[in-house]
């Protein structure tokens, strides 16, 4: 794949289309805008990591795939840990690649609250497909031999239970469980944009180029110009992309974020997003963690209340970090039993909402505020996911609280967790969305039903920013269907 | 003078017994935690250095030693008193994380603690 570095560009750049972005939403923009005979130019902040540069070193990976090298804080009560990718590919190099459909319950939701026509089931259906098909969605297969026993362990404990229990669809070509999807897969099995859309744009004359920053929108007369873009990760080489249609596809923060710095908006800040509660847990037998991949099962008895339950394969160094305020005594003992544990992962689909301030300069800064019924929801959660864990043999659960308090059974469970408030848990989120929600029933909306911006001309914003709600899966697939249907029918009409 | 701050959490997580932490470890760590810390916004990264700054005028005068040069014992008991302070506690968790990842890029876990064998 042919990507453009900072020292191919030497003065003002122009194409009919510019995409902000090469995440889920902006990749598949590109590739149907190119796919269509237009002139299409895409631009990434981050730089392009080939496969064969992805190795095994987790913090200098870390450092160089994520945003603010993984430690953006969403402050509030309690701060949140917010991840997301920033290379050529997006969050889809760093991501499980877990592609789930969209719950019916959710698309009905949108279209009776919301206003969405043609955002149903059936006409997304055949979006679905193609994305299934184009990221070669597999169901990884979970036995005793494939490793993955903790995934298998929480799969029998949920069966036990009555619970229904799935095996996850995700977007991998020959999985070779390297186990290292959080910091980019070395054999190229996950089937990231930065391996499959963006190349087959490219194949089609689309453009790519990185570590180019969108810093202004330059916007005149309701339509957009051009844009100006800081060339190079060092220096300050600033250069205009003029273009005829700009789709913003820059992620859930950084899309309102450039909006606002750019003056095109001067609300909309504010956003949804799920919350990861992370348990280390001790099983009795050996459950040999790092062998299989990441997520393989999930819990799904509670998805329309919001919860999720899945195990997360993973390595030495992520089972340390869940221990990060405790000594180097303190995590030795923990990791003593190392073949036993394995980090499950509980999601929840929270009732309050985040905001982004971006008065600060180039980088927005985020605050959240719980909703009342949200510790409730996070305690019920901890308690179903602990259940689950005790069912499935477990010695010993460290829960998601300061401090990582152990429990050795659910009565135990129960009375250390009764009345704990939000505040003193430990959460992680990696899914953010929403912040300009596309809606056609409510007047003040910023985004109308074809992901355009009411009050530009040619202005559309194709990525997680336009959900309109937080939907209590991972977005990826939701995003790409969505997208894919917004491109067919602005091609339509133009 | 920060610097002992972020080198005094670095000791207090990494010094495994089985491993022991060498000099050249926390250096090789703490350049990593800086670099890191490189990535922070300018609004994020103010707080961490007062923080920081203050942990060790407070460590000073309290011991006369900055935090990486007090024992573990005395270490350990700052951190863990200093930790009750919302915004400290999330300070040192960052680095403490940061350390702990590059740690464990740079070091495996000894057999005896029962690192299983990758499946064939």
């Amino acid at each position: 794949m042919q990507v453009h570095g900072p020292e191919d560009i030497t003065g003002e750049i122009r194409c009919d289309y510019l995409v902000i972005g090469s995440g889920a939403g902006a990749s598949v923009a590109g590739l149907e805008l190119a796919r269509a005979g237009r002139n299409v130019i895409l631009i990434e902040e981050g730089r392009h990591h080939p496969t064969e540069s992805f190795g095994s070193d987790i913090g200098k990976q870390t450092a160089e795939l994520y945003r603010n090298g993984g430690t953006t804080p969403i402050l509030g009560k309690p701060s949140i840990a917010f991840a997301e990718g920033r290379s050529v590919g997006g969050t889809t190099v760093i991501n499980g690649g877990l592609i789930w459909r969209t719950p019916p319950w959710v698309l009905d939701e949108w279209q009776q609250e919301y206003g969405l026509q043609g955002f149903g089931q059936d006409n997304l259906e055949r979006h679905f497909r193609a994305v299934e098909k184009n990221l070669n969605v597999v169901q990884t297969e979970v036995n005793q031999n494939s490793g993955n026993l903790d995934s298998v362990k929480l799969h029998e404990g949920a069966k036990q239970l009555g619970w229904k229990s799935v095996v996850v669809p995700r977007a991998v070509r020959d999985c070779k469980s390297s186990n290292l999807c959080p910091t980019g897969c070395p054999t190229g099995a996950k089937q990231s944009m930065a391996i499959t859309y963006l190349p087959q744009a490219i194949g089609h004359g689309a453009q790519l180029y990185s570590e180019c920053k969108a810093l202004k929108i330059e916007y005149a007369g309701n339509k957009v110009t051009g844009v100006l873009v800081r060339v190079g990760h060092s220096g300050n080489r600033i250069i205009r992309f003029k273009c005829d249609h700009l789709i913003l596809g820059a992620g859930a923060i950084q899309s309102p974020h450039l909006l606002r710095r750019s003056k095109i908006i001067s609300r909309g800040s504010a956003f949804q997003f799920h919350l990861n509660l992370k348990f280390v847990v001790e099983f009795s037998d050996p459950v040999e963690s790092e062998n299989g991949t990441i997520f393989t099962t999930q819990m799904q008895e509670f998805l329309r209340d919001g919860m999720l339950l899945t195990a997360a394969n993973i390595k030495p160094a992520y089972i340390a970090l869940s221990f990060a305020t405790r000594t180097a005594k303190g995590i030795e003992s923990v990791l003593s039993r190392y073949d036993h544990l394995a980090i499950c992962t509980a999601m929840v689909r929270p009732k309050g909402m985040g905001r982004i301030n971006s008065s600060l300069g180039e980088q927005p800064f985020l605050w959240s505020r719980l909703d009342k019924t949200d510790a409730q929801l996070i305690r019920k959660a901890c308690l179903r996911s602990i259940r689950v864990f005790f069912a499935a043999r477990a010695r010993k659960v460290y829960l998601p609280l300061a401090g990582n308090p152990c429990v050795t059974s659910f009565s135990q469970a129960e009375q250390l967790l009764t009345g704990t408030p939000a505040k003193d848990f430990e959460l992680v989120s990696v899914h953010v969305m929403s912040s300009l929600p596309m809606a056609t029933l409510d007047r003040r909306n910023l985004v109308d039903g074809t992901g355009k911006l009411t009050d530009c001309k040619n202005l559309h914003v194709m990525d997680a920013s336009i959900l309109p709600s937080n939907i209590g899966e991972s977005p990826q697939g939701t995003i790409m269907a969505f997208v894919h249907e917004l491109v067919e029918r602005y091609l339509e009409q133009n | 003078m920060w610097k002992s701050s972020v080198r005094g959490i670095i000791l207090n997580q990494t010094n495994f017994s089985f491993q022991g932490t060498a000099e050249a470890d926390i250096d090789q760590i703490s350049r990593e935690v800086f670099t890191m810390l490189d990535h922070l916004a300018w609004f994020h990264r103010i707080p961490v250095l007062i923080l920081a700054s203050a942990t060790t005028l407070v460590c000073f005068i309290r011991h006369l030693q900055c935090l990486d040069d007090l024992d573990d014992k005395k270490r350990r008991q700052f951190i863990n008193s200093a930790s009750r302070f919302p915004l400290w506690g999330l300070f040192h968790k960052l680095i403490g994380s940061i350390s702990l990842l590059h740690f464990f890029d740079q070091h495996s876990l000894p057999k005896d603690m029962k690192l299983a064998s990758p499946r064939s």
